[in-house]
């Protein structure tokens, strides 16, 4: 019976691909709103999928492949010292928001601190030398706008990373399915490596592609059915701008590599401050991100880190746009 | 139930591998992320081939329940899964419409993200090679009826209504990453009556010239007067990058 599954998979494909091309050529497209979030959550998803696999892969080898003590054995043990080089992972991991998912769901797999584990998941998009490098080109050093979302974002990381290592029970900050999944001995994965990597594909891509496709298209919904016209209506006021674009960065969901580009056409029409609210608030907490950090964390968890990452933002861009 | 992001990963990975084969990723993404899609995809394919293959251990995967009980979250995220494997399976892909483009329109400063747009100064010749969002950059830098006087018009893009019966707008996106970032840009085209000829999303190409037409409103009164207008397929690379 066994020696059928490849035969059926095979077949499966085949016809998967002969409907695709089928109705491509022969159902005409149509036109308008649903379109268009059709367009968009498609668009969304396709540009994550490369960062999701990556993200799940790089997971999976940590879990697997990485001696459980390597990786806390060159890692300070002060908790301060040790979430300061934490974040500064994203260093070398150049994986888009949607990835670091994945990744920080690994980490705390193998042993990490809830603590550690966000200050890596909100540092690393934007110290990571893909958005450094976007931002640059954007904006080169005017207005102060590249340094400002670098120390942002990782003094932001590190505070949400502080206050999550002060709960007294870590574990409730986490979803209950989570921490079961953390309990699991690596032999209830399986015997092999090979068994363990195929059985730990098939729960985190469970858990994620769900929430990214929701999210994806929750935010294709919003970006079509909410008029830009009445955000950006609000772009010279110092307060009001830096908070309509938090809510645009919240609506768009754009990846932290290129929010840089997308927002620069922004740039005569809104204050710097409220552009730096854009890209630091953009990569941490989006639509997108909120329905993926739901796969992990409670959800009043993700409350205070919207919380967190939305003051620090706002009083940044406020601070920024008196400033000059 | 466990298999329904494997599956998803599947299809996603299935659809994206197509549009890169059919040349019509670009409806979705910037070409230069093709490759890297595309290696993915190949190592999703991969990990798949491993879940599928290497037996587990009872398939005793954290933390799911089986054969009964499942909840209805789990039924929920089933369903919305099926609903986008049925999207992305049965559906024609698509280019972002005019809607869009008029969303989109308000705020921005038109024309270019990066660095490279077109100069005023410099640009003296190649006219008929311009894209729209070359023309566009154009408008912005200068209104000047005599730099735009004798110059050649060719243009493809969209048609797009203006709210005048006389000029519709040929738009194109503008995209950084993906067709969320996508920022439109847009020429006017004198065409009176143009809406009884042409469909409001169409693609034409655009040949002409620029003149300057007092009953119009655009900045300047320039409007590109068209000698003829050529419809034409959906270009694999509908956006401009």
């Amino acid at each position: 019976m066994r020696r059928l599954v490849p035969l059926a998979l095979l077949l499966a494909l085949v016809g998967l691909i002969a409907l695709r091309s089928w109705t491509s050529d022969n159902l005409a497209p149509f036109r308008g709103q649903l379109q268009d979030v059709i367009t968009l959550a498609l668009s969304l998803l396709i540009e994550s999928l490369p960062f999701i696999v990556l993200g799940i892969a790089l997971s999976i080898v940590v879990q697997v492949f990485v001696p459980p003590s390597w990786l806390e054995s060159w890692l300070p043990k002060n908790p301060f010292a040790r979430r300061a080089i934490v974040s500064l992972f994203g260093m070398f991991l150049p994986v888009c928001e949607c990835g670091n998912v994945p990744l920080a769901r690994g980490l705390m797999g193998r042993g990490y601190g809830v603590g550690d584990s966000v200050t890596f998941l909100f540092a690393a998009p934007i110290v990571n030398p893909v958005t450094i490098i976007t931002t640059h080109q954007a904006f080169g050093f005017d207005d102060g706008i590249l340094v400002a979302r670098l120390v942002a974002g990782y003094l932001i990381a590190n505070l949400l990373g502080w206050l999550f290592s002060l709960h007294p029970n870590p574990e409730s900050i986490l979803t209950t399915q989570f921490v079961r999944e953390c309990a699991l001995p690596a032999a209830d994965r399986g015997d092999t490596k090979l068994q363990r990597v195929g059985s730990l594909f098939v729960s985190e891509s469970t858990a994620l592609m769900p929430a990214l496709t929701l999210g994806a298209f929750i935010a294709g919904a919003i970006q079509v059915g909410v008029s830009r016209e009445v955000l950006l209506a609000l772009g010279t006021d110092p307060i009001v701008s830096v908070v309509a674009l938090i809510i645009l960065a919240f609506v768009i969901s754009v990846c932290a590599n290129v929010d840089a580009f997308f927002i620069l056409p922004f740039a005569q029409t809104f204050l710097p401050g409220s552009i730096v609210a854009f890209l630091v608030f953009g990569p941490l907490i989006d639509i997108k991100m909120v329905a993926l950090l739901r796969t992990t964390f409670a959800g009043r968890s993700i409350a205070v880190m919207a919380l967190v990452v939305g003051l620090c933002s706002l009083a940044l861009g406020m601070v920024m746009n008196s400033a000059g | 139930m466990a298999w329904r992001g494997v599956f998803a990963i599947g299809v996603l990975t299935l659809v994206t591998v197509w549009l890169g084969w059919q040349g019509m990723l670009g409806f979705y993404i910037h070409p230069r992320y093709n490759l890297f899609t595309l290696v993915m995809a190949a190592i999703g394919v991969s990990l798949m081939a491993i879940a599928f293959f290497v037996p587990t251990k009872g398939h005793s995967h954290a933390g799911h329940k089986h054969a009964k009980g499942h909840s209805i979250m789990e039924w929920l995220s089933l369903s919305l899964v099926a609903v986008v494997v049925a999207i992305a399976l049965v559906l024609p892909p698509t280019t972002l419409s005019s809607y869009t483009a008029e969303n989109r329109s308000f705020g921005t400063v038109a024309t270019s993200p990066t660095a490279d747009a077109i100069d005023v100064e410099s640009t003296t010749s190649g006219f008929e090679n311009l894209t729209v969002r070359d023309w566009a950059s154009l408008l912005i830098q200068t209104h000047d009826p005599s730099f735009f006087r004798g110059k050649p018009f060719s243009a493809l893009g969209t048609i797009t209504d203006s709210g005048d019966p006389d000029v519709f707008f040929l738009t194109r996106f503008v995209v950084t990453c993906c067709a969320v970032d996508a920022q439109p840009v847009s020429i006017p085209v004198y065409y009176p009556g143009w809406s009884d000829e042409f469909a409001v999303d169409s693609w034409v190409t655009v040949n002409g010239g620029f003149q300057v037409l007092p009953q119009i409103a655009e900045p300047g009164n320039l409007a590109v007067v068209p000698g003829d207008i050529v419809e034409e397929e959906v270009p694999h690379e509908p956006y401009l990058f």
